[in-house]
């Protein structure tokens, strides 16, 4: 193990950023979380599950990109983290190719 | 072969290495990472890589040999019709056995953790992996899972199948599920670790000039493999989560008395498990490029399709789960779209075949041991790729399913093809790893005892599968037993061969010829350091400034006499162009 | 993240290169866990898909305010998290270990919330067992998919706690700028639970409302 160095400091975040930043993020997420507490008692119909799930996605996204930096992450990263969910999208797309078009054999 | 003369005015027969069998002071071996302490605390507390490969190594060979065992007295078992060993209970326990021991603690680790390991790193140029510590980590990691795994094996063992299919495993069965499944959950973390850690050390510990097409095949494997573990385990680790939930807590997930949909669990457990046979035979390609390029003394055939091959293979592999359950009630829409890209998987594979028979094309062909295994890989490979087809057809595949041609076809791809490889890339390496120089004319023996074996085995299996014998049985009607006979014969010779090698490996690492740097005349930055390797690989990091497999000018074929023999090239093998022609001069 | 790491660790040489290899080996460790989750979203929403009224009518048994506290305390921890990291990266190691137990704290919080919930979702026989409190059988699969999804997140909650308090005992020690790739990875970690939770969230209490 390497004795402990001074890390090089390679950029100068201003101390507001510190907490401002982080802060606006986590009141635009309480406020999406009321929003969707209370967008499901609003009579939507079929259309509620995907406004949920929208709000939820918008809510994670947020975290990704502002929480977890993705915003100033490499390319690399970025495209680490698309694989899983790109890799998620085939599990379920394909998955869903038999679930979906199983009724239209034995009703 | 050339009488190359070496530095040091040695011989270059192949015998002339061969100092006085010393068996004690292994001289070369000073200062190699074996002489970094030698008490047993010293390699559990390792995190040199080399080391931590060894660990694995030792690890998976008692289970390839526990999972063999149980292999051995269920085709000893199948000689007669009625059977001669044990109970249908019985049998149905050690299938189970030998699939589960054999699938997550033989062959998915096999390659990647030892071979993988131990030259990742040296390959690429780097002084160890990327994190050593979560290396170590995950041989512990391993070793848990394994712990409890053999603990359900001690309290009674699974009758389910390797599969776990559901309702099966969670309602009806009475055996050790829930222990299995969570060994195999928990042994699935040492599988992602050692995934992240290949996937980091190749992105970010190339030497300088190792760029990404200058990079081994080995290297673009375990680079492939670890893609696949990374994104695909965790889908496994989910469907033994759920099982365990509605096995052991009584969650109704899989039920299908309250709507639940027991092919949701073949759908999960097979987005890993098909992919998991990219595992086990990436690595396999990837051993198998390396031999035959320095047993043709040839520059690889079409590279750069060979890094596209393995990476669509790896990519087109997540697309094909489907095909295993043809027959299982899944909409015969979706087993269209699985069958089509089940062809289309072969397509890479098809063309890694072609490209290995290109390099051998106009190539100075020598039949050294990891060579001989390089080639009976091909030939296995092809038959069981060929059958996949076959089996990719789903008018075929309904008339086949659950029967031995299955088992037949599986066997000539894990066995033939990955296990096949494992032994090449064992014994090319051997002596990077030790050392020492293996016993040549025994490997041979072994090496085609292991090819006759291997098809004594399993041709016959394809043939009774095609006519309907049917997977999984303990018990066969007996116009069967004449291929039950030759398959079991063919088990015994299969037998022997696996045990040959352990035995004159073991007894090498003692009395083993040293050898040189290089001693196969191969390209490729683990030849040009030490054998074994110090610790920290390199003396000094070395610069990559050619591309690899450089066995011959470009352009020309290799000139005649030159040829894979020990004793050659002790100097960095053909990594410098200018050498080769001069280490080809008659003396 | 263009920080270099606090100590170099073997086989680095660069501080800088080593913070690049930690973040991006975490980040394939989370794409992973990504998909571990996502094969449970997969089962949950295809059965959804073919029994729709009775899972919707095992939504409307789980307990909203609970779940609506949880999310918000975890919100309120993950934005804690993202300060402690920030606060390190400008030497202000004292509100970075602030921020560090108040996540603790908040992450103990969730478990305790989950607790009580759980309480009184067994005392409404919701355990789908052949006492569960529901008409539809499908609501019974509901509820399989219920605690198995929340008690796995909860097992990745405790994971986070154990790595949250070797930060803390870390920042006792006057040692975190030394392991800032520790802050790193923990942080990261600690979101993508919260990520998660936001989807379980949704899913559970949400949807079928």
């Amino acid at each position: 193990m390497a004795s402990p160095r001074k890390p090089p400091q390679l950029y100068e975040a201003p101390s507001s950023t510190v907490i401002l930043g982080p802060a606006l993020v986590w009141v635009g997420l309480l406020a999406l979380l009321a929003a969707n507490i209370g967008l499901t008692f609003l009579p939507l119909g079929r259309a509620k599950t995907a406004v949920n799930l929208g709000v939820a996605i918008v809510q994670a996204s947020l975290m990704f990109a502002v929480f977890m930096r993705l915003n100033r992450a490499s390319a690399l990263v970025k495209l680490t983290a698309a694989a899983g969910l790109v890799w998620l999208s085939f599990l379920f797309l394909i998955g869903s190719a038999d679930f979906l078009t199983r009724p239209m054999i034995s009703p | 072969m050339t009488d190359t003369p070496l530095q040091g005015g040695v011989p270059a027969s192949p015998r002339a290495t061969e100092r006085p069998a010393a068996g004690h002071a292994s001289t070369n071996r000073e200062g190699s990472f074996w002489q970094e302490g030698s008490s047993v605390w010293s390699w559990l507390s390792t995190v040199d890589h080399k080391r931590i490969g060894v660990l694995y190594a030792i690890s998976i060979t008692i289970f390839f040999f526990l999972g063999g065992a149980a292999a051995g007295l269920m085709r000893f078992h199948l000689f007669t019709p009625q059977g001669l060993l044990f109970g249908a209970d019985t049998y149905n326990r050690l299938m189970t056995l030998h699939g589960v021991v054999m699938v997550w603690f033989f062959l998915v680790p096999s390659i990647p953790t030892t071979l993988g390991n131990f030259l990742l790193p040296l390959m690429i140029g780097a002084r160890d992996l990327a994190f050593p510590k979560l290396n170590l980590m995950s041989w512990y990691v391993f070793l848990a899972g394994a712990a409890l795994t053999v603990l359900a094996l001690l309290m009674g063992g699974m009758d389910t199948g390797w599969t776990f299919y559901t309702p099966f495993s969670t309602i009806y069965s009475n055996s050790m599920v829930t222990i299995a499944a969570l060994g195999i959950f928990v042994v699935g973390f040492s599988s992602i670790a050692t995934g992240v850690n290949f996937i980091a050390t190749v992105h970010m510990l190339r030497a300088p000039g190792m760029t990404w097409f200058r990079l081994p095949l080995f290297v673009w494997a375990m680079y492939a493999t670890s893609l696949v573990m990374v994104l695909a385990t965790p889908v496994l680790s989910v469907s033994m989560l759920l099982l365990v939930a509605e096995r052991f807590f009584g969650m109704p997930i899989f039920d299908a008395r309250l709507g639940g949909d027991p092919l949701m669990f073949q759908h999960l457990f097979w987005f890993y498990s098909h992919p998991a046979v990219y595992i086990m035979v990436l690595p396999a390609m990837g051993v198998v490029s390396e031999v035959i390029a320095v047993g043709a003394r040839r520059t690889i055939f079409g590279y750069a399709f060979m890094v596209y091959a393995m990476l669509a293979i790896a990519g087109v592999g997540f697309f094909v789960w489907g095909h295993h359950m043809f027959v299982s009630g899944q909409s015969p829409y979706a087993s269209i779209v699985f069958s089509f890209m089940s062809f289309v998987v072969a397509v890479p594979s098809a063309i890694k075949v072609f490209n290995w028979t290109a390099t051998l094309y106009r190539g100075q062909i020598t039949f050294a041991a990891p060579m001989i295994y390089a080639l009976g890989f091909v030939g296995l490979f092809t038959i069981g790729g060929l059958t996949g087809l076959m089996l990719a057809s789903i008018p075929i595949d309904v008339h086949v399913t659950d029967t031995y041609f299955v088992v037949a076809h599986f066997h000539y791809i894990m066995v033939g093809g990955s296990v096949s490889a494992f032994f090449a890339g064992l014994h090319y390496w051997w002596p990077k790893i030790t050392g020492r120089m293996y016993p040549e004319g025994w490997a041979r023996f072994a090496a085609i005892l292991l090819f006759f074996g291997f098809n004594f085995t399993f041709f016959p299996q394809f043939v009774m599968g095609y006519m309907g014998m049917p997977r999984r049985y303990a018990h066969y009607p007996s116009e069967f037993q004449i291929y039950h006979v030759l398959s079991s014969s063919g088990a015994m010779i299969l037998a022997v061969a696996y045990l040959l090698p352990l035995g004159y490996l073991a007894w090498s690492i003692r009395y083993g010829p040293h050898v040189s740097k290089n001693p196969w005349g191969a390209t490729g930055l683990e030849w040009r350091t030490e054998s074994p390797p110090p610790k920290e690989n390199f003396k000094t990091i070395p610069v990559v400034d050619n591309d690899p497999y450089q066995y011959h000018q470009k352009g020309q074929a290799p000139q005649h006499g030159e040829a894979m023999h020990r004793g050659q090239g002790e100097e960095g093998g053909g990594v410098h162009p200018g050498s080769q022609t001069r280490q080809s001069e008659p003396a | 993240m263009s920080q270099a790491s606090g100590v170099l660790h073997e086989p680095f040489t660069s501080g800088v290169r080593q913070r690049e290899a930690t973040i991006f080996a975490i980040w394939i460790f989370l794409a992973s866990e990504l998909l571990l989750f996502g094969g449970m979203f997969f089962a949950f929403y295809t059965y959804r898909h073919a029994h729709t009224s009775g899972f919707d009518g095992g939504a409307r048994h789980t307990n909203l305010l609970f779940g609506a506290i949880n999310t918000a305390l975890l919100l309120t921890s993950s934005f804690a998290m993202s300060v402690a990291g920030r606060a390190l990266e400008v030497k202000r190691a004292a509100l970075a270990e602030v921020c560090i137990w108040v996540t603790l704290a908040l992450g103990v919080g969730f478990l305790g919330v989950k607790g009580l919930e759980y309480v009184q979702d067994l005392h409404e026989h919701l355990w789908p067992n052949t006492r569960f409190d529901g008409a539809d059988p499908a609501s019974r699969i509901f509820f399989g998919f219920y605690w198995t999804m929340t008690f796995i997140h909860s097992c990745h909650l405790l994971i986070g706690l154990g790595f949250l308090i070797r930060l803390g005992i870390m920042a006792r020690a006057r040692v975190l700028e030394a392991n800032s790739d520790s802050v790193e990875t923990t942080s990261l970690y600690w979101h993508l639970v919260d990520v998660i939770w936001i989807m379980v969230f949704t899913t559970l209490y949400l949807v079928g409302k």
